[in-house]
């Protein structure tokens, strides 16, 4: 009986879901070394609203390379940024799913000839 | 914690959802009273003070939630007050356009609720709280394909505990009444046999929630979302246990004037703790759950 009590008890206090949107996935990938990208694309755990979420491509000095307006789609941020010269940069994102919490986070990667 | 003022935020959110349950569970309980035992489908003294109060709660914590989610999106608190970003909110996203329906759906609530239509009143604070499951976490974190499932889910969690917490409103109200009144035990029956679907139903949505959350979640548990999970976790374990002392030890003996004054006493403290495990829900929802 108390088992059971116990049980119904951790069951039914169990909250909703807060799995928040995080990043998934990036192409290109955090810390690769590749050619300039054509698109830089960031998928994420969940839907986001693309009211409240967006990214910039940086380079090392702080220069934003972002290029045409951040598209989101879905679960699905993209970036596409002019030619990219080698170097290192740095893509800061944010993104808000519809249950309105807002992560942050950035990925590094480097540009070879 | 990534919300603006976060006690202020979830003690909004607290106050929104505890009326709308508060609500949808009366007058749930009070259209079957009407119906199996009409003389204690009592709609007056505390608990119509306590309803008036939920259907204004209800309308005036709105444009604050809007507020405070819009800060929590823009990520800056000064946007709570921006006229277009709060705008924007309800232009283009999803939460706004739902925030808004709801604000429609508690301002007829309001009326439905100073009119004393019960039917109108149940059916306008389901439909409140099913809105608020459209945006919540158990939605948004379901997989892709899955959001309608992580909807209905959630939305059977909120009705069922509405009719919970608001079935306890009106047996309080009973019991502090007509506690002499000869189809108590009626009464008492009539709640609990919904109740107990309603429970069943709990255990259900919070089984798939808990799944959501264990597949979904990433990196390790965080502490203090631990420590209030925990806490939440003994209070709810203390409700079922007056629940079942309730159904079990003391309506069968019902015909006793003290066992009267036990269950009176239980009722309350059973609502008053489904109140604090709401605020608690309300907490955890504005808390990261890994870090």
């Amino acid at each position: 009986m108390t088992r059971s009590l116990l049980c119904l008890a951790l069951i039914c206090a169990a909250s909703p879901a807060f799995a928040h949107a995080h990043l998934v996935k990036s192409s290109p990938a955090a810390g690769s070394h590749i050619r300039s990208p054509r698109h830089v694309t960031l998928t994420f755990s969940e839907a986001l609203e693309p009211a409240f979420s967006g990214a910039l491509l940086m380079d090392s000095d702080g220069r934003n390379f972002s290029g045409a307006p951040v598209k989101v789609d879905g679960s699905v941020m993209t970036l596409t940024p002019d030619r990219l010269a080698p170097g290192l940069y740095h893509v800061s994102w944010h993104a808000v799913g519809h249950d309105t919490h807002r992560t942050e986070g950035e990925i590094s990667f480097i540009v070879v000839k | 914690m990534t919300a603006p003022l976060p006690g202020l935020f979830a003690a909004i959110r607290a106050l929104h959802l505890a009326g709308l349950m508060l609500l949808f569970g009366s007058a749930v309980l009070l259209l079957r009273l009407r119906r199996g035992a009409p003389e204690l489908a009592i709609e007056s003294g505390g608990l119509r003070r306590a309803r008036l109060a939920s259907s204004i709660i209800a309308v005036v914590t709105v444009p604050l939630w809007l507020g405070l989610a819009t800060a929590q999106m823009a990520g800056d608190a000064g946007t709570m007050i921006d006229p277009q970003t709060l705008w924007l909110t309800l232009q283009d996203t999803l939460f706004g356009q739902m925030l808004a329906l709801r604000f429609g759906l508690v301002l007829l609530l309001a009326g439905a609720v100073a009119i004393r239509t019960e039917l109108s009143t149940a059916l306008l604070s389901g439909a409140a709280l099913i809105l608020i499951a459209v945006t919540s976490h158990a939605a948004a974190a379901s997989p892709a394909g899955f959001t309608a499932i992580g909807i209905v889910d959630d939305a059977l969690h909120l009705l069922c505990g509405g009719y919970w917490i608001g079935g306890l409103g009106v047996l309080a109200a009973i019991m502090a009444l007509r506690p002499e009144a000869p189809r108590l035990l009626k009464a008492l029956s009539l709640f609990a046999d919904w109740a107990m679907i309603a429970v069943a139903l709990l255990v259900l949505t919070g089984m798939i929630n808990a799944a959501t959350i264990i597949l979904g979640g990433e990196g390790h548990a965080a502490q203090t979302y631990l420590t209030v999970l925990g806490v939440k976790l003994v209070l709810v374990l203390a409700m079922i246990a007056l629940a079942l002392g309730n159904h079990f030890r003391l309506m069968p003996r019902l015909a006793k004037p003290q066992t009267r004054m036990i269950l009176r006493g239980n009722i309350t403290w059973e609502l008053g703790l489904g109140l604090l495990v709401i605020a608690l829900a309300a907490l955890l929802g504005l808390l990261p759950p890994t870090l």
